[in-house]
């Protein structure tokens, strides 16, 4: 992150500010470090992660105190989504890098083009 | 026991209660695999059990996402510790971004900056793909 560090600057701004409305984006910001930055993908998802933990303080405060979602809700879907996370960080350190990113990059196209026919449909309706 | 602490007089479905909690579990697992689309899993399940409220949907996301970032975030800081100095230098961008973002939720048109991102999502994926 030295030539490209302004850009990483940017879109790490950017996408924060979208992943905070709720509008996605988050990926982004791997997959420009994984390409253009040098960075292995393993280090650029953790680099993403320890970001996005700080991205998303301020819409999970901000967020609970406005709407007051439901608690028990929220950490049992919470709990089932840690463990989940636990099985997937030991499940990426088994595999190359490059599948990690293709796998990154199919994930990351599907929910794009899902997202535009989703949006198209309610645009039509 | 656990389950049923939490499921105890939240809500009558439980079958699709249960739904959630697999999905969730599933959206934990592409969380800490690819570092990415925790929050679109999380999404698409609130929304089915905020059924028409969206605004409410969107905004439990960031709750429900944050302790699985930072599980997962925890777990790359300890398999490769130098991760640290690489995400110091973008947190103040987070931070701030998170903030903007928190505060535009429900003010700024969300369907446009959701195609914008979508579009530019697709491309980046295709990318990754093909590069």
């Amino acid at each position: 992150m030295t030539v490209h560090s302004l850009w990483a600057y940017v879109i790490c701004f950017i996408t924060s500010v979208s992943s905070g409305m709720g509008a996605g984006g988050g990926g982004l910001l791997t997959l420009y470090l994984s390409m253009f930055s040098g960075v292995s993908q393993t280090a650029a998802q953790g680099i993403n992660l320890l970001d996005f933990t700080f991205a998303l303080t301020p819409p999970a405060v901000v967020n609970f105190v406005r709407f007051k979602p439901d608690i028990r809700l929220i950490s049992f879907l919470t709990f089932c989504g840690t463990v989940g996370c636990v099985l997937g960080t030991l499940l990426s350190s088994h595999t190359p890098d490059l599948l990690l990113r293709k796998c990154c990059g199919v994930f990351l196209a599907a929910v794009g083009a899902l997202t535009l026919v989703k949006e198209a449909k309610e645009v039509k309706s | 026991m656990l389950i049923n602490f939490f499921m105890n007089g939240m809500h009558k479905d439980e079958k699709m209660l249960a739904v959630c909690g697999i999905s969730a579990f599933f959206a934990g697992i592409l969380n800490g695999f690819i570092g990415v689309g925790g929050g679109v899993l999380m999404l698409f399940i609130l929304k089915l059990i905020y059924k028409n409220d969206k605004k409410a949907a969107f905004a439990a996301v960031p709750a429900v996402v944050l302790p699985m970032t930072v599980l997962s975030a925890a777990l790359y800081v300890i398999r490769e510790p130098d991760i640290i100095l690489k995400a110091l230098p973008l947190i103040p961008a987070a931070l701030f971004g998170g903030f903007a973002g928190a505060l535009l939720l429900g003010k700024l048109k969300s369907r446009a900056v959701s195609i914008v991102f979508a579009v530019i999502t697709l491309f980046a994926g295709i990318m990754a793909v093909l590069r």
